[in-house]
């Protein structure tokens, strides 16, 4: 069958219409507050349930877990997609945990809803056996790449990465730990192998693409930067990994006041984020889509 | 009509199929005080936090200024060390130097000013790590030299650090050996302080946080030493 000019742009106009339909439908949704993605995010709260104390020197009467859930619940209402990720160490620093021995950390955790989490050196404080106990009393995913849980019961709770569907965003979120080696008891960590961060955050990245997701977080406990160049931080993740768009770091108690923005080996940005400690602080990241870039998807 | 309605459905499949995200981020954070608290998470919690009071909200001491655990050295550093070293070697007589190593990292809070509970000591030493002793050659003091070197400062008792040089009091040119009072941790390697492995030690049943806490009771006002041991 042969179109005739006037027929072919009938047809063109007519497909244009189409192919601007979801964005039509896309920006009605926008204004109805749906399209955008509240990311919160905690890292090394160590166990602090309490605000810190009135003659604190850094930051009295700060922190807390009743005022971190009050302004959560206040995001919630606001906003119809939120996630909630924490980076890790919310194990040890308070008589809490030596009492509680982690399970009230897990239990307010859950009930605060955070959606996903990975593991920080202080998790292992308590070794396998006492993370697990505590670890029932949760209800939120457990995330870790570069672990190897080999035999051991952790091998059934904690997962490589996690995908969550919130809206439009199919989201990955996976996690990476810094060598425990030195930090924690070698009785503490038995059967787990320590494995190169880059090349297992390449192999979740690879699958979390493979599952059409549209947005990669890396919730990292490694470290932001140190001064040995050679050992792995957020930083050098962030140069050497292509693929992240948000790495959510932890362990070096790192406040930062705006995001680390570092060019990616693919040329693409990719923000470095962390909030300190003993949560004093709440990471607050909006997200919403800057464009559809369907041109070049058609031509290939 | 049909034919129209299909190109619109082709037209949109194709957009939903191939639409590309960029994300954009607006990155921030906030503050977090304690003004409107959850109640349900109030409610959950203060059980637990009646236990804790109950439990470890005994006083213990005094801190006559605020202490803080800083890098290169501090009065609360300082105080910890001494601690442990006294309670070992108080009333004994050693043929060899004792000093004693703690790890900052394992120091996990500071004191404000004021009365100190128990729940204050279990912030500053959350672990439940035990006190060792290590018997060190002498020829081996140069890797806790290179190792404060490396880490910018530790806690450190009966001995000072300057200029790369562990200066040990009452060591003597005859001495092949000198004691390291350390925790359990550390002598296992921790911290990355690999020179105490395969060294002959002794072990304590004695936790370092009840140390602190003894010491600390015994003299009420803490006994702070100002003095920074830790010199580039």
């Amino acid at each position: 069958m042969m179109f005739t000019r006037r027929k072919l742009f009938e047809k063109f106009g007519i497909l244009s219409l189409g192919l601007l339909l979801p964005n039509w439908l896309s920006a009605a949704s926008r204004k109805k507050n749906k399209a955008k993605l509240v990311i919160l995010h905690t890292n090394d709260t160590h166990s602090q349930i309490d605000a810190l104390p009135a003659n604190h020197s850094k930051f009295p009467n700060q922190g807390g877990i009743v005022a971190r859930g009050a302004i959560i619940d206040q995001y919630r209402k606001e906003n119809e997609h939120v996630l909630l990720l924490d980076a890790g160490d919310f194990f040890q620093g308070t008589a809490y945990f030596n009492r509680f021995k982690g399970v009230l950390e897990m239990k307010l955790m859950s009930t605060l809803a955070y959606d996903v989490v990975t593991l920080g050196n202080h998790d292992f404080d308590i070794g396998i056996e006492g993370f697990l106990n505590a670890q029932q009393h949760a209800n939120f995913k457990f995330v870790n790449a570069n672990y190897n849980f080999g035999q051991t019961a952790m091998a059934k709770v904690v997962s490589p990465y996690h995908i969550i569907q919130k809206g439009p965003y199919k989201i990955g979120v996976f996690g990476l730990g810094i060598d425990l080696n030195g930090l924690v008891p070698k009785s503490n960590f038995s059967g787990i192998e320590m494995q190169d961060p880059y090349l297992s955050a390449q192999n979740a990245i690879q699958q979390l693409k493979a599952q059409d997701c549209n947005l990669i977080i890396c919730l990292s406990h490694l470290g932001y930067q140190y001064e040995d160049p050679n050992k792995p931080s957020d930083v050098l993740l962030a140069q050497k990994v292509a693929d992240i768009d948000l790495i959510l770091g932890g362990h070096t108690h790192t406040f930062m006041d705006a995001p680390t923005k570092i060019k990616q080996p693919n040329g693409k940005e990719v923000c470095i984020h962390q909030v300190g400690w003993a949560g004093v602080r709440l990471g607050v990241i909006e997200v919403s889509e800057k464009k559809f870039n369907f041109l070049q998807k058609i031509i290939h | 009509m049909k034919s129209n309605l299909w190109y619109i459905f082709v037209g949109a499949s194709l957009m939903a199929c191939s639409a590309h995200f960029t994300p954009t981020f607006k990155i921030s954070h906030q503050s977090v005080v304690d003004t409107a608290p959850d109640t349900v998470l109030l409610k959950q919690l203060q059980p637990y936090r009646d236990t804790l009071v109950q439990e470890f909200s005994a006083y213990v001491a005094t801190s006559p200024v605020d202490l803080v655990i800083s890098r290169p050295g501090s009065n609360l550093m300082n105080w910890c060390a001494d601690a442990v070293l006294s309670s070992q070697t108080a009333n004994k007589r050693f043929s060899e130097p004792v000093i004693c190593l703690l790890n900052t990292g394992g120091l996990r809070s500071s004191f404000g000013a004021g009365k100190l509970t128990l729940a204050d000591f279990y912030k500053l030493m959350p672990f439940d790590n035990r006190v060792v002793w290590i018997h060190m050659p002498v020829s081996k003091i140069t890797d806790i030299e290179n190792y404060l070197t490396q880490s910018g400062g530790e806690p450190i008792a009966n001995c000072a650090f300057k200029n790369g040089k562990l200066d040990i009091p009452n060591l003597l040119p005859n001495h092949e050996f000198i004691w390291v009072l350390t925790t359990d941790f550390l002598a296992n390697g921790g911290d990355k302080m690999n020179f105490f492995l395969g060294l002959e030690k002794e072990e304590t049943p004695i936790l370092l946080r009840d140390i602190l806490i003894a010491t600390a009771y015994q003299q009420d006002t803490l006994l702070l030493d100002p003095q920074i041991r830790y010199i580039r």
